[in-house]
């Protein structure tokens, strides 16, 4: 039992902090920054994003009840939420906050709990320290969880995740692809619904409003944003259903600013996603400017879906993508221009950022690769022409 | 023109016959340990199924389907029942001559694929793109196109499997899942990426 109990109890008291173990032999690295750290801050630079998230889902749902003219709102939140005195107003951003915490807790906390067992179960059963980056991995899956997700798909996906994205291949620093993406992306194939539904966005009784990138897929175009009243600057604050922390750009941007100025991601991956989502939207519309999915405006697909979200905190893991500086820009760019193909291309997966990261980071230790041989063949080239 | 490039695309990403039907896995998984040996791998596939599957093709259409000899006058005749036994002939005599040309004029690709070139004969991906062309009813040029999006889909599934498994090197895999248990789970993630992009059609 003590096997057991002892990773857990490291695992809570590292929950923040990392240890104070000194290394006793070289190299010796006179730095604050750790693993943890670095985890920590990537949970940081998404709070601006999760904060306009939790309003915006607050918004979104106080709208709809008083659309609905709701008398009573079932359910626990609502109970907590009259006997503490905070009330359904829609305009009052500590209601919609009040009302979106409640329902991203849960979620958050599952995550994090059902994390902890299979991380304290491999420390215990493979005698290793206890891996770092779970209270990360959690909640950048928490944020890309929809609020009206069942708690049991909370559990699998995570599960998922975190065993066979991170736990089987060694832990933080050895896998493949962001465990948090994985677990996503595999509640995605297995339960349809949960991303790409009617009704799955506002935990609304009768609410089903898609998400505006569903809007656009599946009734053609932009022209049917303007239809029902998004404009740009809305869909860039991030006032719109979606996941948790993914509808707002801005909050990305704020958090990307962060990234960068601590040197935590890569702004090579951000740009170049930038640059592949510019570029192969100006192909689409160069194809056929009168298509109504393939002539959508690069600056639309910015603020459409999660591709700010994705891009900022999920596309720059540090382990997953390339190590290369050289490499780091075609990862972003392949991210970028598979995002918009699948966009248009898809229509039953279109929320293309995910399965773009997932499949640049397949090939990511083959860009490294190819970034490496071209550098090798450059040097012999120039030591050849040196000497002779 | 467009008919090429839509089924050379969907061989490729959609029924990639490594990912999406698993075939030709013993190759894939015994040959993936460096990105170096995938390449020419690689290359001997794509060329084997660009070669055999039109080959193949105009075998079965100008000779094996019923009135393919109406010339001669023998309308009755349907010889499709020969159709398995004429692919893996024609695939392993082609291996044959390419074998005998690659030692003659690229010896150093030839000594890199080594025992895997004559291991080709009885891929089963080899033989299931024709099969797969066969029951899909493609005309010539489809055809050449499918050979060729059929083998560059499994070279590009190999190579990023081997890039992966050599990343991999420095992972901490448990006792039980080492080796080939880890590869194969390292396919199942690969497909599923592939699985994202299955629905895609312009």
């Amino acid at each position: 039992m003590k096997a057991f109990t002892r990773p857990l109890f490291i695992l809570a008291d590292r929950f923040l902090w990392s240890s104070h173990a000194v290394t006793r032999s070289a190299p010796h690295i006179r730095d604050a920054i750790h693993v943890q750290r670095v985890w920590n801050t990537f949970v940081i630079a998404s709070l601006p994003a999760w904060l306009i998230g939790l309003w915006s889902l607050g918004h979104q749902t106080n709208l709809a009840i008083s659309d609905f003219r709701l008398e009573e709102v079932p359910g626990w939140r609502a109970w907590l939420l009259s006997k503490s005195g905070i009330g359904f107003d829609a305009f009052s951003v500590m209601d919609c906050l009040a009302h979106g915490l409640l329902y991203f807790l849960p979620v958050f906390l599952i995550a994090l709990l059902v994390g902890a067992f299979w991380e304290a179960l491999f420390a215990s059963l493979r005698r290793r320290p206890v891996d770092e980056g779970l209270l990360a991995i959690a909640w950048l899956f928490a944020l890309m969880m929809p609020a009206t997700v069942p708690m049991y798909q909370v559990a699998l996906g995570m599960t998922f995740g975190i065993v066979v994205g991170k736990l089987i291949y060694g832990g933080s620093g050895r896998y493949l692809v962001s465990p948090a993406l994985l677990g996503v992306a595999f509640l995605v194939f297995s339960y349809p619904n949960l991303l790409f539904g009617e009704g799955a966005w506002v935990p609304v009784a009768g609410y089903d409003q898609p998400t505006v990138l569903e809007l656009v897929n599946e009734e053609g175009g932009i022209q049917v944003i303007a239809a029902v009243d998004y404009s740009f600057w809305q869909l860039f604050v991030g006032d719109r259903p979606g996941a948790f922390g993914v509808v707002s750009p801005l909050g990305a941007l704020l958090g990307a600013l962060l990234l960068v100025w601590t040197g935590m991601a890569s702004w090579r991956v951000m740009v170049g996603a930038l640059a592949g989502l510019i570029a192969m939207s100006l192909i689409f519309n160069l194809i056929a400017p009168d298509h109504e999915l393939l002539s959508i405006p690069w600056h639309w697909h910015v603020v459409l879906g999660g591709f700010a979200f994705g891009t900022v905190f999920i596309s720059t893991d540090p382990v997953a993508g390339p190590m290369t500086d050289p490499g780091r820009w075609g990862f972003g760019l392949i991210v970028g221009a598979l995002t918009v193909m699948i966009r248009v291309g898809s229509p039953t997966y279109y929320e293309g950022i995910m399965f773009a990261i997932l499949l640049a980071s397949m090939f990511s230790p083959l860009i490294d690769f190819a970034v490496t041989e071209m550098n090798i063949r450059r040097r012999r080239l120039r030591l050849l022409g040196g000497s002779g | 023109m467009n008919g090429f490039f839509d089924t050379f695309f969907r061989a490729v990403f959609l029924e990639n016959l490594a990912l999406a039907y698993f075939l030709g896995m013993c190759t894939f998984l015994a040959v993936s340990k460096q990105v170096k040996t995938t390449l020419g791998l690689g290359v001997a596939v794509i060329v084997v199924e660009g070669i055999s599957v039109p080959l193949n093709n105009l075998i079965y259409n100008l000779v094996l389907r019923q009135g393919a000899l109406d010339w001669a006058g023998l309308d009755q005749l349907d010889f499709s029942f020969l159709g398995l036994l004429s692919q893996i002939a024609v695939i392993a005599a082609m291996i044959q001559i390419l074998e005998i040309v690659l030692n003659r004029f690229f010896p150093a690709l030839y000594n890199t694929l080594g025992i895997y070139l004559p291991l080709l004969t009885v891929n089963c991906a080899i033989l299931g793109a024709s099969l797969f062309m066969v029951q899909r009813d493609y005309g010539f040029a489809l055809s050449v196109a499918y050979g060729l999006g059929a083998g560059f889909g499994w070279a590009l599934a190999i190579v990023a499997l081997a890039g992966l498994r050599e990343k991999m090197k420095y992972s901490d895999i448990p006792e039980g899942l080492q080796g080939l248990g880890i590869t194969f789970i390292t396919t199942g993630l690969i497909s599923l990426a592939f699985m994202g992009i299955a629905g895609m059609s312009f």
